[in-house]
């Protein structure tokens, strides 16, 4: 990650020298800890358009003289509860060993119903009892410090047992163990994601987790996903408390989430769901959201998350809270086309698109004005709220751009349509294929020839069939590569970045 | 604002922080900048010494997560540390009470 002779490794070996009176544990926290800070701060740094080495000569500056700070570090050993921190950091250890063996969590989840009952491992009930046992308690009180709506908890195959706590803010929780001797001991939080969980079959009450099994026979039907529209229709017929809303008079950015519904085997397990979050923009650039989770019948709850707070510098509002508390829409215009000069020939791309986040020479996350660079000057820009949908129709390429990130406080100026807004998404269509021979136009049967790791997701729309090709590595569902097809043959390829939510940030996950 | 007079308020600040909901350290540092509009930027480092602290102390509890095949530790107040922020808030608000007094008192 670092080299020795950089400012980076520098800090890390001045603080690891510092730290020798401590012992390797709380040496090894310290430096992880340091570590995980200062990679933060260096993708912040060149995600607001720093070089890496100006990002990395930064993160060390801000962070702090080493010595000063190991010397704080050990004065400050816990006094108190070293043994359960010590249970949690080996459990934490066991764990992550045993979720580097499994790979990606959703490649292993599979139905333990009827089906599966012949096969040793836990059942959904069995999870649960294990989970409320004492010696998960370091774990489930990190989890009763959480405002949990949804619980859902998967048995697996692997065996283990997966439980995802859906929060209040948009967030899901996963702890996850190994299934030994007939218990899971040793939970521990692995993924912290945004999402929401779309198939609640657990109930979390006073600290104690009791599965109820909603999903164990039974398809779970979501209905239609929501939209701008349906969301404000949603907001204006149940609207949420006023302490939510302030009740002013302000603009607004409505989202419709789609929480990559998918299929895991053959089974209607979903794991992620629908759901509407409303910004409401503040003096000073400031804004809060509300959440709310999309139910089948088109209603939704909503709630104040606990990290509400945060920034919309940039955002393109799509609607109006009025003093009554009420939703409305505005009618967006549409920037008038930049169009390629007469004459102007289009620039030479490449028609391949890959899994590790490109498309015709565009890398996930460059900005608008690099992707110019590439592809030359774009036709459309259509902002969409939090996001700008720009294409190159001569290409068969479009993008989704979002606005630049604020960091540390400073506001940056970008809108998802200006040049610096960075590239979320691109979608390629007619003529182009995968870096691994797949085109569109392809029959469904070429997928799983050339991808045969593919998996088919729920289709959001009628007719068509959707399928994550190359699921990105420890991401959401929806990141990485997937196709479109329609009447049995491709029609589309995207390449997706994921989004994480944390705070008041919009953070990519490169 | 000087670092020497943030020094004695580290702690509060960062159990206030946490009251929002729990929050690995860097997002922490992030927070109390964003929140402070600027006012309260820290040397970022720290702010480690102040959370192992506040956890020997019982006021905090953390939990490892894997983030981008890395570890993160996670930071979330205990009940206790609920307390404790009440406390150090009725304090403070005793003491700005206080000072308030004594220096408009002499303008």
């Amino acid at each position: 990650v670092s080299d020795a002779r950089s400012p980076l490794g520098r800090l890390l070996e001045d603080v690891r020298r510092e730290l020798r009176p401590l012992g390797w544990r709380a040496r090894r926290r310290a430096l992880d800890e340091t570590r995980d800070h200062l990679l933060s701060a260096i993708e912040d740094g060149i995600s607001e358009g720093a070089s890496r080495a100006e990002a990395e000569r930064g993160a060390v500056a801000r962070f702090g003289d080493a010595e000063a700070i190991a010397t704080r570090l050990c004065a400050a050993r816990p006094r108190r509860r070293r043994r359960v921190v010590s249970a949690v950091v080996g459990a934490a250890t066991i764990t992550g060993v045993f979720a580097l063996a499994a790979g990606p969590i959703a490649e292993d989840i599979a139905p333990h119903g009827a089906a599966a009952a012949a096969t040793a491992g836990p059942s959904e009930q069995g999870c649960a009892r294990a989970f409320d046992s004492s010696a998960n308690a370091a774990t489930r009180g990190l989890i009763r410090r959480s405002n949990v709506l949804r619980v859902q908890i998967f048995a697996t195959r692997v065996p283990s047992c997966v439980i995802k706590f859906q929060l209040s803010d948009e967030r899901v929780l996963t702890v996850q163990a190994p299934w030994v001797r007939d218990t899971a001991v040793g939970f521990s939080a692995t993924t912290h994601a945004h999402g929401l969980v779309a198939g609640p079959n657990a109930v979390w009450r006073n600290g104690r987790l009791t599965a109820i099994g909603l999903l164990s026979d039974r398809p779970l039907l979501l209905g239609p996903p929501p939209t701008t529209a349906t969301c404000a229709d949603a907001w204006n017929a149940s609207p949420p408390t006023p302490t939510a809303t302030r009740g002013r008079s302000e603009p607004a950015v409505i989202r419709a989430l789609n929480g990559g519904v998918s299929i895991i085997s053959s089974s209607q397990q979903s794991i992620n769901g629908f759901a509407c979050t409303v910004w409401i923009a503040g003096p000073k650039g400031h804004a809060t959201y509300v959440v709310g989770a999309w139910e089948p019948q088109g209603t939704t709850r909503w709630r104040k998350p606990i990290e509400a707070s945060g920034m919309l510098r940039g955002a393109i509002p799509n609607a109006d809270l009025g003093t009554d508390g009420r939703l409305t829409l505005r009618n967006l215009t549409v920037p008038a086309p930049q169009v390629t000069p007469n004459g102007a020939p289009p620039p030479k791309v490449s028609h391949e698109i890959g899994a590790t986040g490109w498309a015709g020479g565009v890398k996930l996350y460059e900005t608008l004005a690099q992707a110019i660079r590439h592809l030359g000057t774009p036709t459309d820009k259509i902002p969409t709220g939090l996001g700008c949908e720009i294409s190159w129709p001569a290409l068969h390429l479009s993008g989704v751009f979002m606005f630049g990130f604020v960091r540390h406080g400073k506001r940056h100026q970008s809108t998802p349509c200006g040049n610096t807004a960075r590239v979320q998404s691109l979608t390629v269509t007619s003529t182009w294929k995968t870096d691994r021979g797949l085109r569109v136009g392809a029959p469904d049967s070429e997928i799983g020839r050339r991808y045969p790791g593919s998996t088919q997701v729920i289709s959001l729309a009628a007719g068509s069939t959707t399928w994550y090709l190359v699921p990105r590595h420890g991401g959401p569902s929806g990141m990485g590569l997937t196709a479109v097809s329609e009447g049995g043959r491709i029609t589309e390829l995207t390449v997706a970045a994921g989004l994480t939510t944390f705070g008041s940030d919009i953070v990519p996950s490169p | 604002m000087h670092p020497e007079a943030l020094r004695g308020h580290i702690d509060t600040m960062v159990l206030a922080a946490l009251r929002a909901g729990p929050a690995h350290g860097y997002a922490l540092v992030r927070e109390l900048a964003t929140q402070s509009d600027g006012v309260f930027e820290l040397g970022e480092g720290t702010v480690y010494p102040a959370l192992h602290r506040l956890e020997g102390d019982g006021l905090i509890a953390s939990t490892w997560t894997k983030y981008e095949g890395r570890r993160r530790r996670v930071y979330a107040l205990t009940s206790s540390g609920e307390a404790a922020l009440d406390e150090r808030h009725r304090d403070w608000r005793s003491f700005a009470r206080g000072m308030n007094a004594l220096l408009e008192g002499t303008t």
